[in-house]
């Protein structure tokens, strides 16, 4: 009898033990697209073409019954259609979003070096939602890597609040600076000045992604789900 | 250390204006009205109504709050920060008290000069009718707070879209009870550090209290 209750308690401890750790959450990073149409909608109505703007997979039911995504913040890329998402997730929700095939999931260590496998898969992910990605190489840690991107989608933020339009409106990463017409140039100028960044090594063959490395490099340190990049 | 207060505690405003300090809808926007004593939506909608504080001048990095009384699946609303233009362009803070009839019902948000709404951070932390709800934007860093602190998980996103703006509140009443949404005791300022309003009148009566021991002391 006493063998058969210290089994029970046993297997009660593991038990408890294991939903436990099923339910902790960690901070983890993706790249996601975004859904929706810009414009609320109660939950009966809600796809992805309608509803606020979002990250994709940030629904209820999205990932899975169990799975939904309650706890995150998002920096958003205008000139991508795309969000850097910060969330808490558990190993459950995790895999989950990290098994979608438009989901770039970011390693868990902030600090490790990207590995030399990884790079170009990461390179070619990144420039299909327009991030420039060409000095992204394996002597970089995560949070550098992040570091450059979030700033990159900071100066296009800011970009598309003074003008109402994202950066690569029209133009693409490897537009040069004296293919751009004077309006785009008076506008990226005063994106710069707006944020107090300097411009003047600007010249007038450099690319569009030199320009953005440049220029977000000057933006100060950002925080996104309590790790500062 | 500019701050602007009002508990709406006067003749009722169709819309709410307090002698211009307010400029309501806008946009793709509602009014605001109050009815002697609080602020309400100016229709049944889904839709947000809106209202700007426009004097005087905040600094860039600023506060604002509300407390937010919501009956059961009525809607909801919050404060807002950097509000500007025609439209409102603004960041705002949502909460609802419902029963599911909404996606999300604790959200921070970006609303850009042409009205499109994107969604910038949740939270699973809830709140109660009566809460005071506030937004703090610091920099590029939105903080959402209730009842004096973070919420837990932290609601908080950042962005760099606007510059500069206003304090106000946004209402949503999805009821014909307009009374069902309600905001009132709305504070908004400069953050830089120093004493609210509400602080300050805690420290004055500290002084009083502590003038008078003195004074029996001295007796």
């Amino acid at each position: 009898m006493l063998r058969i209750v210290r089994t029970a308690a046993v297997c009660l401890l593991v038990l408890t033990w294991a939903a436990l750790a099923e339910a902790q959450t960690s901070v983890r990073y993706y790249l996601v697209p975004r859904i929706g149409n810009g414009h609320s909608v109660p939950l009966a109505e809600l796809s992805e073409t309608t509803g606020a703007y979002r990250p994709k997979y940030t629904d209820p039911g999205a990932l899975g019954v169990g799975n939904d995504l309650l706890d995150w913040s998002a920096m958003r890329y205008l000139s991508g259609q795309a969000f850097l998402l910060g969330a808490d997730v558990t190993a459950a929700q995790h895999a989950a979003l990290a098994a979608q095939s438009d989901v770039l999931p970011v390693p868990s260590s902030l600090e490790a070096t990207i590995s030399a496998l990884a790079v170009t898969s990461t390179k070619n992910q990144l420039e299909a939602i327009n991030l420039p990605a060409d000095w992204l190489d394996s002597s970089l840690t995560t949070r550098q890597i992040l570091r450059r991107i979030g700033k990159f989608m900071l100066f296009d933020q800011r970009h598309w609040g003074l003008h109402g339009e994202a950066l690569l409106q029209g133009i693409t990463l490897d537009t040069r600076w004296n293919q751009l017409s004077n309006a785009q140039q008076t506008k990226l100028r005063a994106t710069a000045d707006s944020l107090g960044i300097d411009y003047s090594a600007v010249t007038s063959t450099m690319t569009l992604r030199q320009i953005l490395v440049l220029l977000g490099d000057q933006l100060p340190v950002f925080s996104l789900r309590g790790n500062d990049f | 250390m500019a701050q602007i207060t009002d508990n709406f505690n006067r003749t009722a405003e169709t819309p709410l204006s307090n002698g211009g300090v307010w400029s309501v809808g806008a946009g793709s926007y509602d009014n605001v009205n109050t009815d002697g004593a609080q602020a309400q939506a100016a229709i049944e909608d889904s839709q947000f109504c809106v209202a700007r504080a426009t004097t005087p001048s905040i600094g860039n990095d600023q506060y604002a709050q509300i407390v937010l009384t919501v009956a059961s699946n009525a809607g909801g609303g919050g404060p807002c920060v950097r509000m500007s233009g025609a439209n409102q362009a603004m960041y705002g803070l949502q909460v609802l008290i419902d029963d599911g009839f909404w996606a999300s019902t604790r959200r921070l948000l970006i609303f850009d000069s042409t009205g499109a709404e994107t969604q910038l951070a949740t939270t699973s932390d809830t709140i109660t009718s009566g809460d005071t709800i506030r937004l703090e934007i610091s920099g590029t860093t939105l903080t959402a707070k209730k009842n004096g602190a973070a919420f837990s998980p932290a609601l908080t996103f950042n962005d760099n879209t606007i510059a500069s703006g206003q304090p106000g509140f946004m209402l949503a009443c999805n009821t014909p009870t307009l009374s069902n949404v309600e905001a009132d005791d709305f504070d908004g300022g400069d953050l830089s550090s120093g004493p609210t309003a509400a602080q300050m009148a805690g420290i004055f009566e500290q002084q009083r209290i502590g003038s008078a021991i003195i004074g029996r002391v001295d007796a």
